[in-house]
This record gives structure tokens, C-alpha cells and sequence, in this order.
């Protein structure tokens, strides 16, 4: 029960720390999910297994829909969970075949299970259409009634709660490590592909901070020599930073204004960014005035090469740039003593995120290799199960 | 858990004002956004990481227990929430010194009122605070303020929240001079020039708004003084304190971030606004962290719950938020409004800058402008509503076109009001609606609330509330000004000439226009007040006006607030001493910390005011027993008050010459005291001259002040009239004076013996022209009335 009450605890927390925008950088958000998460699986039971990483699951994401990277971290997690169960199935049928033959072989358990299966086999039958039903019913109802309906707890329960209890949680346990290492190397895994990206005396135009990016260029920089172009990225100008970490490096560095990104462009030789979100269609959620930037660049021709995480991939489909946009405080970009001058009539818009559309975009990197946008669905499926696209109701 | 990191909070939930009690028995259950204030506020102090929050709640009702109550389920396990009742406790100082009595206050803490709406971050203050109260225990207080944000936009906006000037030494923080509400109180004294040269690197600020939220050590106890009431005095009297050293204060501004307090509907609405346009940012609708809500984001800040059902060729502008479950039928439009769940609106309605609390019904072709709709109103189609106030329940079940009034559904000629013991307990602090302070303070100063009070009834009952609301309707006009009275933005004048039109149509409460103006004139002569500090010559302008005594500068000007706040004060305290015999060691004790307080100087003259008012009040009531006539004043009553006044000041003149001590200059001001108020008052009149014997008598003033003054006297107040009935004596007494100057080199005991054959000469005379004068006017009096 203790256990219990401090995982509700540090979920609440964390919780908490996202709506207060405590945490607002992707890569953090993804770690301390998947610590919550790793926590959550460890600490319960085998049967519950997947009904509490779905109820805890949806109570991180709900935090704030808008940090997908939370959301995409559960998914992944459920995909894992699901994937196995769905080995096993298969397995397993292949196991009762094999079993009808060699009965003896087996312990009593999955006789058990035999039994029960043959049971409940018609409905089993049933579940697909069933599934389909809820699905056209309510796109919102998605993730609780199908994951349900595919593995209905009764059955569910029935099926694996006998069969190797332990395995089951021990094999995603170990599956999370994978992924934990595969977070934690993202950087290294992404710079190393670095070398093929920049050639020597190029000029690179980057925009604000990214910690991917500048993984990279300080990859890159031991082996040859290169300039680097950062626009500040107003209003957050985190390109101050970029420049300044850059500089560190003894990379030639040059700091410019957002505005300036159209007329630097004739000198520059390939665009490489960061990005918030890689969207199911292949193009970016990221930070405002990127999309300046891509447009300049397809203008020009040049490279638009995007790195991202794999925790970065969201399973969802933008068509503006309002959808999946976070409005910020005025404060932010207008002086407040200036507030008396100006008419009640004007607004003050701070949008937090640009959408570049899939067209714009070149290449994208993410640990494993690089990719043509078109193919990012390739990558989704890979990684998420179908049935989790859409989590929170 | 280290103790260290403990932290309180104690929220001060009655905030001491009453314009918002007309809606919500507490200020903090006020919603905004359709979420209680108080939330915002448990909010804003958990993301600080405060552990154990104190909410002042003033009385117990369920209401607020099960407010409480939510607020708890929110925040969550690691914060405590401890309701404190305090029923008796009138302002924020009196909270602070029952919750210590009652051992709530463990270590360092935080004030905020419950009103408060802020997103700042002071985690990093709070740790450095408890650092920097380690090295020096002196440091008791952090006032934190914040540049001027956003709540001048508005047209109608006056300086609704006080704009402090405050001097801070800028490398260790301190706070070194403080005025509190600088635009709004007509002495403009501006900061002595010597703590400019005591503090090489100040910097004045003149732009920020006390946001109110001040972190407190425990010791803060140590520097209350008795008559403190709110932050802002005990502030003072810490300042007035200075060559003691026995507190520090420091100052942190905050240039980012918001903060704003709701206390009165302009606010209220005003804040709303800010919050629809993301100011306090990340806490916005869509996010739903605060209550069970569902919103979602639209375009130019319109927010939606779900099931909402919206008509065809519905215009939602921008700056709106729809709740659950409302309906809206064809062709409406809305723009900055607020309207909350389950309310049903009819088609054809036209909303602008409203907000609209839970189940209201609207019903077809109404148009509402600037109002305030409460729970469950009911309002009639064809039905025009602008710049008012509905209270919860209230309906109106006619074709009505209803504009600047608060309308109740009690009726509160009848009934006692809500906001009664706040008034009274509260003084005149901040019932700027009510005319009477305005009045010229010579007379008014004998009426206290409770007749305020009953004014204010006698003044709802003159309302035609049938006629107003329509015969079938619920509701009682509370009073006849709406939601925005005063409109100074000149800028803004075009919109403010919309509006104009009709708050002037109802201009007979407007008797204090003048004040209005009077004020306007000023706010707007401070040039580029919030930049900078006031430019030089406007100092000098200061400087010189400052050479003129106090009282006859506040005679001048017209009303003084502040003056009259200090004078009021002081009036308490001496009544009190009056009644039971005090030391008068203890009264001037009493009396200079409240002049600290205030920072006035001239509490000689201001006692002798009240020495004459008194004995004028003893007067008027033994008048009152023998004759009911009250044109007349009859010379029972002079003499009465005259002998009356004549004990008081051989009493209290020690009280006088304690505050007067050497100061010519301050004996110029009891001068005047006596001059303008025999002036004044026909029963003083004649005894003008005898009150200037007797303070010279008293060796109060000084010959050569008196004839300082008399010779000083213009020629138009010479030619009054009620002058001219004492100057031929007033010269008597000059002449004296001056051969008494000549002589008093020579021989000092000679001069009082002449004195007193003068003074009893004197006497005989004036009361033989006395009866003279009386004998006609009553014998005027008497052929008028046949």
C-alpha cells in the first residue's frame, strides 16, 4: 500500500511540475516519464500490469496533451506490453498445437489455460468486430475500449496471469532498459551520423538551442573545420546560449537576428535544426520562426536536414499551426509598462511552436539513421502499437 | 523533511473592502474565469512551495469549508490547508496578531491577501531571505512589487491599485523611503532631499504596484505598534523607527511575470481579461489544472468547454469563454465575456465585456454591456442592461432598459447590509462612494458611520425600484453607480465620452464632482509619473508648498484623505482619553506614533481642532435640551462652550506645547486653527480673541508670531463679514501684544498682571456686545416667523 501511495505521490508531483511549466524541455519530460514509468512496472503486480501503466499512463498525459513527448514515452511503453502479449499469443497457439500432440511435456498451467481458451474461443471470435465497433464509434474512446476489447481483462487475466507470471513483467522490465539506454545515448547515436551530414568549410545555419545539434557539431568540429551560423530564435533567444556554447568550442560562430535568416541564406550551405516534435506526417512541430527558415530554405535549395530523438516522434497528424500550438504569455515579448500606451482592442499572440509542413523538410536523422519524411510512418509503426495512437479521452 | 525549507503562508482572506460582498459574502469565492479566487491564490503560494497555508475566512460558513475543502483535494497531500477563523479581526495586522496569539505562526512566512493572482516566482527570494535574515536578524521583511502591469488598459480605469513611491538602496535592497499611494494623496511631499545624500546609490521607484505579498519573519511582531492596521503602516512606523535600526526591510522588483489583486468589479473584470489573454501563463483554461473543467483553445483567445450548443450565425468574438452545458441561440454575439456553465442565452443577444456567472437565463434581443451577472439571474427579452451589477437571483421579468445601478435581490433599506461591520469596524478608509467625506470637513466631522449608514438607506429608499425593474421584477437597487464611476484616462476619451453619456445622466449623487476633477487635475499634471520620478521644478513646486503650514494647506486644496484618515485617528484617540482619564503622558505618546504613522507634524494644532469640536459638540447638546430651535444659537450655548473649551485647553495644553514645543512655525498653524474655525462657527466667533489670549497666556505662541499673522491678514478676509464683528477687538489685543513685546524685555511679571486687568476688561466688553448682537437677531428671527 506504501509503495502505492508514493508512486501516486510522485506521479502527482510530476504532474504538477508539467502544468506549472516546471519542466518544459522535451528530452527531460521523456526521462522522467520513463523513470515513473520504470518505477510503476517494477512496483506492481503482474495481472495488473497493463491496467495500471494504461491508468497511470493517462494521468501523465493528461499533465498537458501538448508535451507529447510524455505521451510518447506511454506509448511506447504500451506498445512494448502489447507486443509481448501479442508474441505470446502467438506463441502459445503454437505452443497448444504442439501441446495437443505432447500433453505430457507441460505443466498443469497452461492445460488450465487450454481449457479456458477452449471455453472462451467463441469469444474470442467475437472480440474483432467487437473492436471495430468501439473504434467507429468514438475515435475518443479509442485506447480504453480497444485495448479492452483486444485483451479483455477477464480473459486477459485468465490467459497470462498462469502462464510464466514472472516472464512477463521480467521481459518488459528488460525491454524498458533498452529503451532507457537508447534515451539515454540519443545524443551520441545522432552525432555520430554527423560526420556524413557536414563537409569541411561548410557554412551551417542553425536556429536557437539544441542540445542535439550541438552534440553534433561538437562531434563533427574534432574531425574538420566548419562555420556555424545561429539565428537567436526571439522571443525565448536561446541562440545567445548556442552562440555562447558554440564559441566555447572555438567553432567560428556567428550570431544573427531572425529576420536577417533570408539574406544569410545565398552564403549558406546546408540548414541544420532541432525540432520539438516530429509529427506523423513528417513534419515538425518546433520552435517559432522555424518555419521562416525552412521556406527560406527550400527557396534557396539548400539542405533542411531536422535531427530528432525517437522519443520526439508523436503519433499525430497536424494540418495547422494552431492544433498543436501552446499560447504563452504576453509578458514574454511586450513590456508591461508599455501596456498603457496600447488600445484595449490589441491583442498580444505568443504562440510557442511553429509547423513546418512535411515538403520543407530534406532529412531527418534520429538515432538509427536517416530518413526521407514520407517514411516517418515506417518509423511510428515501429515503435508504437496501432491501438495507442489516440491515449487520452 | 529540513526544517529549513518550512514554510508558511497565511493568506488574509477578508480583504477589508466591500465593493465585491455585494455578489459573494467573501471576496475570495469571487470567480474568475468560473474558478474561485482563492484557488488562483493556494495555487500561486504551492507552486512557491509553501507547505501549510493559513486562510483567514473571517467566519465559518459551510461555503467556505467546502471551498476549502476543494482547494485541498487539489493541491494535493504535500500542501496543508488550515482554515483560521479570526472573526473579529478588521484589517490584515489584527489577522496576523490573533494568528500568533493562537501559535499558528511557527517560522518565517508568507502575507498575501486572497485575492491575489500572480504567477511569480519567488522560491529563489524566499531562500535568499531566509539567508540573508540569518547574517542579520534585523531584516524582518521583504515587500515584493511589481513593475505597473497591465491593469491601466482599460478606459475606464482609474489608479485602482495604489502606486507606492519607494526609495531602494540598490546594492543591499533596502527599503529607505516609502509613500504609499503617491497619484492619489494630494500631499505631494516627494522624498526628503536628505536621503539622497544618505544613500549615494538610491533609485526611487515610481512605476511599481504593491502587489501585497510580503515574506515575513516571525520577529515582524516585534515592530507593530498598537494603532497599525495595515501592512502599509507598520511599514511606516518601521521607517519612522530608522535611527533605531531595529528593523530592515528590503525591496525585490519584479519586472516579469503577473500579479494583480481583485477587490472591485472593474478589477475583476479587468483580471478576467488578463487571463483569457494568457498573462499568468502556464495556469490558462485549456490546461484545466485548477478545477474539474474541460476547455479548450480557439482562435484569438476563445475558450470552449464541451456540450456547448451555439446557434446559427453566432459571432463569438474574441476574449470569450463558454462554459459546460451552455446554449446560445441564433445570430447573438459575444465579445470579452465570460460566461459560466449551464447558462441558456436567447437569440438576438448582443453581450460585451460581461461576465456571467452559473444557470443565468437570458432571454431573447437583451443587450448587456459591461455587467456583472450573478448565480441563477433571470432576465426578460427586449431587456438593455449596461455598466451594471446583478446580484445572484435576481429577476427581472419586464421590458427594462437598466443602466448604472448594483441591483440586489434583498433589499437592503430594510435589511441590515452585508457589509455593515466591515463599515464600521473599517472607518472611512475605503468608502470613497460616500459623499460625506468630501464635505467640507468643518462640519462633517461629528458624523460617524453608523450615520453613513443610515444614509445610505435613507438613500435606497428614495430609489423607485418598481419603476426601475418593473413591477413583477426581484431586486433592489443597491446604488446608482454600476461598475465604473470614475473614468480619468484622457487618452482614452473617446471611449470614456460613450459611457460619459450615461453615467452623467444620473448626476445627482455627483455632488462630489468636483473632488473628481479635482483629482483628475492632478493625476494628469504628474507628468510622466510612471518613468521617472516627478520632474525638478515640480519638487520645488513641492518643496514650497511644503513651507505652508499643513492645516492651512489642507484648507486650501479642499480635502485631504490622508489628512482627514490621521485627523480621525487621532480624534479616536483622544475621545478615548477623554472618557477615561488618561495620563497625558500616555495621550501624547499615543498620539505622536500615530503622527509618525501618518508622518504629519502639526498634531499640536490638530488637538486644539478637536478641543474646539468637542467643546462645540457639549455645547450643542445642552443647546439642544433648553431650545429646539436650530437657527438660533443662543448664548446659553456660547458661554457653555466657550467655558467648556476654556477647561479643555487648561487641561490638554500640555498636550499642545509637548507637539508645538519652540516651532513658531507650527504655533502659526494653531493660529490658524482657531481663526478659520471661529470663522466658521458662529458660537466660536465671539470668542476668538479670548482663545488667542489664552494660548499666548499659555505661553504657546510667541507675541511676534500673533502679530506676525494679524499684519499677514489679507484684505478679503478682512472685508467678511465675521470679521468685521471682531477685528475692532482682534486690533485691541494686537495693540497689546505689541506694547507686550516692547516691555517684555524690561519686566516680565509686570506684563501678566497688566494681562490679566486686560483680559477681564476684555471679557466684561465682549459679553455685553454679545447680548446686544443676540437680542437682534433673535428679534429678526422672531419677525421672519410672523
Amino acid at each position: 500500500m506504501q509503495n502505492k501511495n508514493t508512486i501516486n505521490n510522485i506521479v502527482d508531483e510530476f504532474v504538477r511540475k508539467v502544468r506549472r511549466a516546471e519542466i518544459t524541455d522535451s528530452y527531460q519530460c521523456a526521462v522522467q516519464t520513463w523513470k515513473i514509468l520504470k518505477l510503476i512496472v517494477t512496483n506492481c503486480s503482474e495481472d495488473k500490469l497493463l491496467k495500471k501503466t494504461e491508468m497511470f499512463g493517462k494521468m501523465l498525459t493528461n499533465a498537458n496533451p501538448l508535451e507529447m513527448s510524455i505521451g510518447n514515452m506511454v506509448r511506447r511503453l504500451s506498445s512494448i506490453i502489447n507486443k509481448e502479449l501479442g508474441e505470446r499469443k502467438v506463441t502459445k497457439n503454437a505452443k497448444r498445437e504442439e501441446l495437443e500432440s505432447t500433453k505430457e511435456e507441460k505443466e498443469k498451467k497452461p492445460n488450465k489455460i487450454k481449457i479456458n481458451q477452449a471455453k472462451n474461443n467463441n469469444l474470442l471470435q467475437i472480440s474483432p468486430p467487437l473492436r471495430n465497433l468501439h473504434r467507429s464509434k468514438s475515435l475518443s474512446d479509442f485506447l480504453t475500449k480497444t485495448t479492452q476489447t483486444t485483451l479483455p481483462s477477464t480473459l486477459n487475466n485468465t490467459l497470462f496471469s498462469h502462464l510464466n507470471e514472472k516472464s512477463l513483467k521480467s521481459v518488459v522490465q528488460k525491454q524498458m532498459v533498452d529503451v532507457e539506454e537508447e534515451l539515454k545515448f540519443t545524443y551520441d547515436a545522432i552525432s555520430e551520423q554527423g560526420i556524413d551530414l557536414i563537409h569541411a568549410n561548410e557554412i551551417i545555419l542553425t536556429f536557437g538551442y539544441s542540445k542535439i545539434v550541438l552534440e553534433l557539431f561538437k562531434e563533427v568540429y574534432k574531425m574538420r573545420k566548419f562555420e556555424v551560423v545561429v539565428a537567436e530564435s526571439s522571443p525565448s533567444y536561446s541562440g545567445h546560449k548556442m552562440a555562447e556554447e558554440l564559441s566555447k568550442l572555438e567553432i567560428p560562430t556567428t550570431l544573427i537576428n531572425d529576420s536577417a535568416i533570408f539574406s544569410i541564406m545565398s552564403k549558406v550551405n546546408s540548414v541544420i535544426v532541432g525540432t520539438r516534435y516530429v509529427m506523423a506526417n513528417g513534419g515538425l512541430v518546433a520552435e517559432i520562426g522555424i518555419n521562416n527558415l525552412a521556406v527560406a530554405a527550400k527557396i534557396h535549395a539548400l539542405p533542411f536536414i531536422v535531427l530528432f530523438g525517437n522519443y520526439q516522434l508523436s503519433p499525430y497528424f497536424p494540418y495547422d499551426q494552431d492544433t498543436f500550438n501552446i499560447m504563452r504569455s504576453p509578458d514574454e515579448i511586450f513590456d508591461q509598462s508599455e501596456m498603457k500606451n496600447l488600445s484595449e482592442n490589441a491583442q498580444i499572440i505568443n504562440p510557442q511552436h511553429d509547423y513546418v509542413p512535411p515538403e520543407l523538410i530534406t532529412l531527418f536523422i534520429n538515432n538509427d539513421n536517416g530518413h526521407q519524411p514520407s517514411y516517418i510512418y515506417r518509423i511510428l509503426q515501429e515503435h508504437y502499437s496501432a491501438q495507442d495512437l489516440v491515449l487520452q479521452n | 523533511m529540513d526544517q529549513d525549507d518550512y514554510l508558511q503562508a497565511i493568506v488574509v482572506g477578508c480583504d477589508f473592502t466591500d465593493d465585491l460582498r455585494q455578489i459573494t459574502p467573501q471576496p475570495f469565492q469571487t470567480k474568475i474565469l468560473n474558478i474561485p479566487i482563492l484557488k488562483y491564490t493556494i495555487e500561486f503560494l504551492a507552486f512557491n512551495g509553501v507547505q501549510e497555508i493559513i486562510v483567514h475566512t473571517g467566519t465559518s460558513s459551510s461555503e467556505t469549508s467546502d471551498l476549502l475543502q476543494e482547494c485541498r483535494e487539489f493541491i494535493g497531500s504535500k500542501v496543508k490547508i488550515i482554515p483560521f477563523e479570526g472573526v473579529d479581526c478588521t484589517c490584515t495586522v489584527d489577522v496576523l496578531r490573533r494568528a500568533q496569539e493562537e501559535l499558528l505562526l511557527k517560522k518565517d512566512f508568507l502575507l498575501v491577501p486572497g485575492c491575489l493572482i500572480s504567477n511569480i516566482d519567488i522560491k529563489d527570494l524566499v531562500m535568499r531571505f531566509k539567508k540573508r535574515k540569518k547574517k542579520d536578524p534585523r531584516n524582518i521583511l521583504e515587500i515584493i512589487a511589481k513593475r505597473s502591469p497591465t491593469t491601466n488598459i482599460s478606459p475606464y480605469q482609474n489608479s485602482e491599485s495604489a502606486r507606492p513611491l519607494i526609495g531602494v538602496n540598490k546594492k543591499t535592497r533596502e527599503l529607505v523611503y516609502f509613500e504609499e499611494d503617491y497619484l492619489n494623496s494630494k500631499a505631494k511631499l516627494g522624498p526628503p532631499l536628505s536621503i539622497f545624500k544618505d544613500h549615494p546609490s538610491l533609485k526611487i521607484y515610481s512605476n511599481l504596484t504593491d502587489v501585497n505579498i510580503y515574506i515575513c519573519s516571525i520577529d515582524i511582531f516585534s515592530i507593530f505598534e498598537i494603532d497599525s492596521r495595515t501592512m502599509n503602516d507598520v511599514i511606516n512606523v518601521a521607517l519612522g523607527n530608522a535611527e533605531i535600526q531595529t528593523a530592515k526591510i528590503t525591496v525585490t522588483v519584479f519586472e516579469k511575470g503577473y500579479a494583480a489583486t481583485v477587490n472591485s468589479f472593474p478589477s475583476m473584470y479587468k483580471v478576467s481579461m488578463d487571463l483569457l489573454m494568457r498573462w499568468l501563463f502556464p495556469i490558462v483554461p485549456e490546461m484545466n489544472s485548477l478545477s474539474n473543467t474541460n476547455f479548450r483553445y480557439y482562435r484569438s483567445f476563445s475558450y470552449r468547454e464541451d456540450k456547448v450548443e451555439l446557434g446559427k450565425k453566432i459571432k463569438i468574438g474574441e476574449n470569450t469563454l463558454i462554459g459546460q452545458s451552455v446554449k446560445i441561440g441564433h445570430n447573438s454575439s459575444l465579445k470579452n465575456t465570460i460566461i459560466d456553465r449551464n447558462c441558456t442565452i436567447g437569440e438576438n443577444v448582443k453581450m460585451k465585456n460581461c461576465i456571467i456567472w452559473y444557470g443565468v437565463t437570458i432571454e431573447d434581443n437583451v443587450v448587456l454591456e459591461d455587467c456583472v451577472i450573478g448565480d441563477h439571474v433571470f432576465i426578460n427579452k427586449n431587456c438593455v442592461i449596461k455598466n451594471c451589477v446583478l446580484d445572484n437571483d435576481t429577476i427581472i421579468r419586464e421590458e427594462k432598459t437598466i443602466e448604472n445601478y448594483k441591483i440586489c435581490s434583498q433589499d437592503f433599506s430594510n435589511l441590515k447590509l452585508k457589509s455593515t461591520e466591515i463599515e464600521i469596524e473599517e472607518g472611512s478608509n475605503y468608502d470613497i462612494e460616500d459623499e460625506g467625506n468630501y464635505d467640507d470637513d468643518d462640519d462633517d466631522d461629528d458624523e460617524n458611520e453608523n450615520d453613513d449608514e443610515n444614509e445610505r438607506k435613507k438613500k435606497l429608499k428614495e430609489f423607485d425600484h418598481k419603476s426601475i425593474l418593473g413591477e413583477n421584477s426581484k431586486g433592489f437597487i443597491y446604488d446608482n453607480k454600476g461598475i465604473y464611476q470614475r473614468k480619468i484616462n484622457e487618452k482614452k476619451q473617446q471611449e470614456a465620452k460613450e459611457i460619459e453619456s450615461y453615467s452623467t445622466s444620473s448626476s445627482e449623487e455627483y455632488s462630489d464632482s468636483e473632488y473628481y476633477s479635482d483629482r483628475q487635475n492632478e493625476v494628469n499634471n504628474s507628468p510622466n509619473s510612471n518613468d521617472s520620478l516627478e520632474s525638478n521644478s515640480d519638487i520645488e513646486k513641492d518643496k514650497q508648498n511644503d513651507f505652508m503650514p499643513k492645516v492651512f494647506r489642507n484648507f486650501e486644496n479642499g480635502i485631504e484623505d490622508e489628512y482627514d484618515e490621521y485627523e480621525k485617528q487621532i480624534e479616536i484617540i483622544f475621545r478615548k482619553c477623554l472618557d477615561k482619564n488618561y495620563e497625558i503622558e500616555f495621550l501624547v505618546s499615543e498620539i505622536r506614533t500615530t503622527g509618525i504613522a501618518y508622518r504629519m507634524t502639526d498634531m499640536g494644532s490638530v488637538v486644539l481642532k478637536l478641543i474646539l469640536k468637542i467643546a462645540n459638540e457639549h455645547s450643542s447638546q445642552t443647546d439642544s435640551t433648553t431650545s429646539n430651535s436650530s437657527l438660533e444659537v443662543s448664548k446659553d450655548a456660547k458661554i457653555n462652550f466657550f467655558k467648556k473649551a476654556n477647561s479643555l485647553i487648561d487641561q490638554y495644553f500640555g498636550v499642545i506645547k509637548e507637539f508645538i514645543k519652540e516651532s513658531q512655525s507650527l504655533a502659526l498653524d494653531l493660529i490658524q486653527v482657531i481663526f478659520r474655525y471661529c470663522m466658521d462657527n458662529e458660537k466660536a466667533l465671539s470668542w476668538y480673541v479670548h482663545f488667542l489670549k489664552k494660548i499666548y497666556d499659555l505661553e504657546i505662541v510667541e507675541e511676534e508670531t500673533m502679530i506676525n499673522w494679524f499684519n499677514s491678514l489679507d484684505e478679503k478676509k478682512k472685508n467678511s463679514e465675521s470679521f468685521q464683528s471682531i477685528q475692532e477687538n482682534l486690533e485691541k489685543f494686537v495693540t497689546f501684544l505689541q506694547d507686550a513685546e516692547e516691555e517684555s524685555g524690561e519686566d516680565e511679571d509686570e506684563e501678566y498682571d497688566e494681562d490679566e486687568e486686560y483680559y477681564e476688561g476684555e471679557y466684561d466688553e465682549n459679553e455685553e456686545y454679545d447680548e446686544e448682537e443676540y437680542d437682534e437677531e433673535e428679534e429678526y428671527v422672531e419677525e421672519e416667523e410672523n
